[in-house]
């Protein structure tokens, strides 16, 4: 029940129990002291007074018998009359003292004493005193003094001896009194002894029992809280009472719960952020700001061949080789220990790593910085990128030779055009000045051979030309601008001149291209001639069109052009083949050609990515095709 | 050229087509005194010889032994006494590249030699009836 209650209440409780019962030891202090005030009194009114009283009467008596003696020796009239009437007061006095005195409390024993006291003072005076001074008015000398002899003294002798034993029994009941008062005196300081004694114990107890319910629990609650702050999350906190400390124990409790949920979670994302880690295949390393590393994951042990324990307080330059004291060996330091080169961090940057068998290996490394509270910490994501490096030496070594070939090729086109075509040039020339200086020297059959031979020279030339112009294609880059492809055609049917018995027409208006105006140029160039070139009918007719219905349409993907002619079509099986450099399909001394347009054509429009294809029907005409990406730009 | 009767060099190592210029110019009736040199590097010297008549027009092959025609362009702009003379390039090339960079070097005209004699003589008789209009320095 009292342990429900709170220890406020507690508090109050005792406290007021407290007050209450200092309270009542106070009253208890007063009443006894107002009680010993009163004994005090009493003693005095009792016993002191009518010790004073009955030391007056005694005087009064000695001075009455002192009047009477005193009128013996001048027992003249004057003196008689003034000591009786010093007598007569001095008896009226007594009577009243008397009177007084009796009203006190005496023992059965004092009142015997007194009644005898009282009987024995009557008869001195009314026996004695009275007629030795009735007889001394007389004066009846003789009879006065036979009546002191006879009365005064004796009776006196008894009243004196009385009064003495009433004195000294009314010492003896005053002593009585005082030692009762004191004895009561006694009782209250003892009282009051064992109220201190009482009060002290109490005191004494109040502290245990507030240790008990206050402090104790309270040490535990701090030491709970201790252990929670030491991180000792499975104790057991016990709730003991329903007061605030029972409720800051279960306040305690609660905030160990919620720890322990918090500190779960944490854990679990801590668990699934270090698996996370661990599962990367970079190498993750972080260190504090002087490069100590702090984090170590299992890709960097697989790097750098170091377990996490062996590297985890190591400092980083560790894991870089000595061999370049002023660069990369210090490429770690130069974040991690100083934090400078801050244009650096989060650059991937490629340093040589030094593996605990000591071979040293190149690395690409990024660092990171993060500010953890007051702390800086450096992260490193590290590639251990050895095979990389190989493929990439092996691929720089391959482009290399590319470039090397690509490099002869230019050359030898080069070669090709300046140094084929000069001695060709010369025969040429020579040839000419043959046939013309000497036209008188030869007969027919001489010309018809320098003909011949010109003939040879220029179809040399031509093949040249279109190696030339096939090797050009794809290396000499032109800028693309935007060419009209109806304006450009037309002028290419111009450039041509078709014969009068060929009609070329463009079927649609051909659109707007962003292309390299030689290279669609040579494209339209080569078909046209070729169709033109190989026509076999009487009435030629070449259909130029940009087939709206698959490649024209603006949401298309391709420009798709046709180039359709009546002229003698070409075999399937040769669809192939007509591609293929210098591969014609007629003797070259019946129609001169290279060989080398259609091959021009397909390179053109794949480079573009672009297809060319055909349809024929021998006898018919065929259709050349080709495609054209709208995007360009975005191919490349 | 009808104008002048200054000399016009010719620097080509090709002996017949040194015979072909010499034979085209004989053909449009060309007088002026043809000086053959075989590579940039004789051109060069016989250019700053202060005895000579300085040509009126240089003919200039790109393709030569020991100082070929870019490199003889390369040394002839940055000579003040020679800079103003007319090159005519005269080359076998078709190449985008070295029209570009022979223009860029400041010349007065690219001419490719065709294959064909006839052709090649219609070639020089245009340079020859530009360069007796021209007006020169």
């Amino acid at each position: 029940m009292f342990k429900n209650l709170t220890i406020r209440t507690r508090l109050i409780f005792t406290l007021s129990f407290l007050v209450v019962f200092l309270l009542g030891v106070e009253m208890l202090g007063l009443f006894g002291m107002s009680q010993s005030n009163a004994g005090l009194k009493n003693i005095y009114e009792d016993r002191v007074i009518p010790l004073a009283q009955l030391g007056q009467i005694s005087s009064l008596l000695q001075q009455n018998r002192f009047v009477v003696t005193a009128a013996f020796i001048t027992p003249t009239p004057e003196v008689i009359d003034n000591n009786s009437a010093i007598f007569e007061k001095n008896v009226k006095e007594i009577s009243i003292i008397w009177k007084k005195f009796i009203t006190i409390y005496l023992t059965p024993a004092g009142d015997m004493l007194a009644d005898k006291f009282d009987e024995d003072r009557t008869k001195l005076i009314n026996e004695g005193l009275l007629p030795a001074l009735s007889a001394l008015r007389a004066s009846e000398l003789k009879k006065a003094n036979q009546i002191v002899l006879a009365k005064v003294d004796p009776l006196y002798e008894l009243v004196m001896e009385d009064i003495s034993t009433l004195t000294t029994l009314q010492i003896e009941l005053t002593k009585q009194k005082y030692e009762s008062q004191q004895i009561h005196f006694t009782i209250i300081r003892n009282i009051f002894i064992a109220l201190i004694i009482f009060i002290l114990a109490l005191a004494v107890l109040i502290s245990v029992a507030f240790t008990r319910a206050v402090f104790k629990p309270l040490e535990q609650a701090f030491e709970v809280a201790r252990g929670v702050a030491a991180g000792n999350f499975s104790q057991h906190i016990e709730v003991r009472s329903a007061d605030e400390i029972g409720q800051l124990m279960q306040a305690l409790k609660d905030m160990n719960i919620h720890i322990i949920n918090t500190v779960g979670k944490l854990k679990d994302r801590e668990a699934y952020i270090r698996s996370l880690m661990n599962s990367l295949i970079e190498g993750v390393i972080s260190t504090n700001e002087y490069g100590v590393i702090e984090t170590f994951n299992p890709a960097a042990e697989d790097i750098f061949g170091y377990t996490e324990n062996e590297a985890i307080g190591q400092n980083v330059s560790f894991l870089t080789p000595n061999i370049y004291p002023n660069n990369n060996e210090n490429f770690l330091k130069r974040h991690l220990g100083t934090g400078v080169a801050k244009t650096h961090l989060g650059v991937v940057e490629e340093v040589r790593g030094l593996h605990k068998n000591g071979t040293i290996f190149p690395m690409e490394i990024a660092v990171g910085e993060m500010r953890w509270k007051d702390h800086i910490v450096f992260t490193c994501i590290v590639n251990d990128i050895s095979e990389r490096k190989l493929e990439e030496e092996h691929k720089m070594r391959l482009i290399q030779e590319l470039e090397n070939t690509h490099e002869e090729l230019k050359n030898f086109a080069y070669v090709v055009s300046h140094d084929l075509k000069a001695p060709l040039r010369a025969i040429s020339a020579l040839a000419s000045w043959l046939s013309h200086d000497y036209s008188d020297k030869f007969d027919e059959e001489g010309k018809k051979h320098m003909h011949l031979l010109i003939q040879r020279v220029y179809r040399m030339d031509n093949l040249i030309n279109g190696i030339l112009q096939y090797s050009r294609v794809g290396q000499v880059k032109e800028r693309l601008v935007a060419v009209n492809l109806d304006q450009l055609v037309r002028e290419v049917i111009d450039s041509i001149s078709p014969p009068s018995h060929i009609e070329v027409i463009i079927e649609n208006i051909l659109p707007t291209i962003m292309i390299e105006p030689t290279r669609i140029e040579q494209v339209f160039q080569n078909l046209l001639s070729n169709a033109i070139k190989y026509m076999d009918k009487s009435q030629g007719e070449i259909h130029i069109a940009c087939n709206s219905g698959v490649g024209c349409n603006s949401e298309d993907k391709l420009w798709e052009f046709s180039i359709t002619d009546n002229g003698p079509g070409i075999e399937t099986r040769h669809f192939e083949r007509i591609f293929q450099l210098f591969q014609t399909l007629t003797p070259r001394d019946k129609v001169e050609g290279t060989g080398v347009g259609l091959s021009l054509v397909k390179k053109i429009v794949e480079m573009y990515g672009g297809k060319v294809w055909l349809k024929s029907e021998i006898g018919e005409g065929s259709t050349f095709f080709f495609t054209l990406p709208k995007t360009y730009n975005k191919v490349v | 050229m009808r104008i002048t009767n200054k000399p016009i060099l010719l620097v080509e190592d090709d002996e017949v087509d040194a015979m072909t210029v010499i034979r085209a110019f004989k053909d449009i009736n060309v007088t002026n005194p043809l000086i053959r040199k075989e590579n940039g590097e004789d051109a060069l010297s016989y250019l700053r010889d202060v005895h000579i008549e300085k040509p009126c027009i240089i003919l200039l092959d790109l393709n030569m032994p020991i100082m070929n025609g870019v490199e003889f362009l390369h040394v002839f702009k940055q000579d003040e006494l020679l800079k103003r003379i007319p090159v005519v390039v005269l080359t076998t090339s078709e190449e985008q590249q070295d029209k570009v960079e022979i223009f860029n070097l400041g010349v007065a005209g690219y001419m490719a030699k065709p294959v064909d004699y006839m052709r090649f003589v219609e070639v020089m008789r245009s340079i020859d009836s530009y360069w007796t209009i021209s007006e020169m320095p």
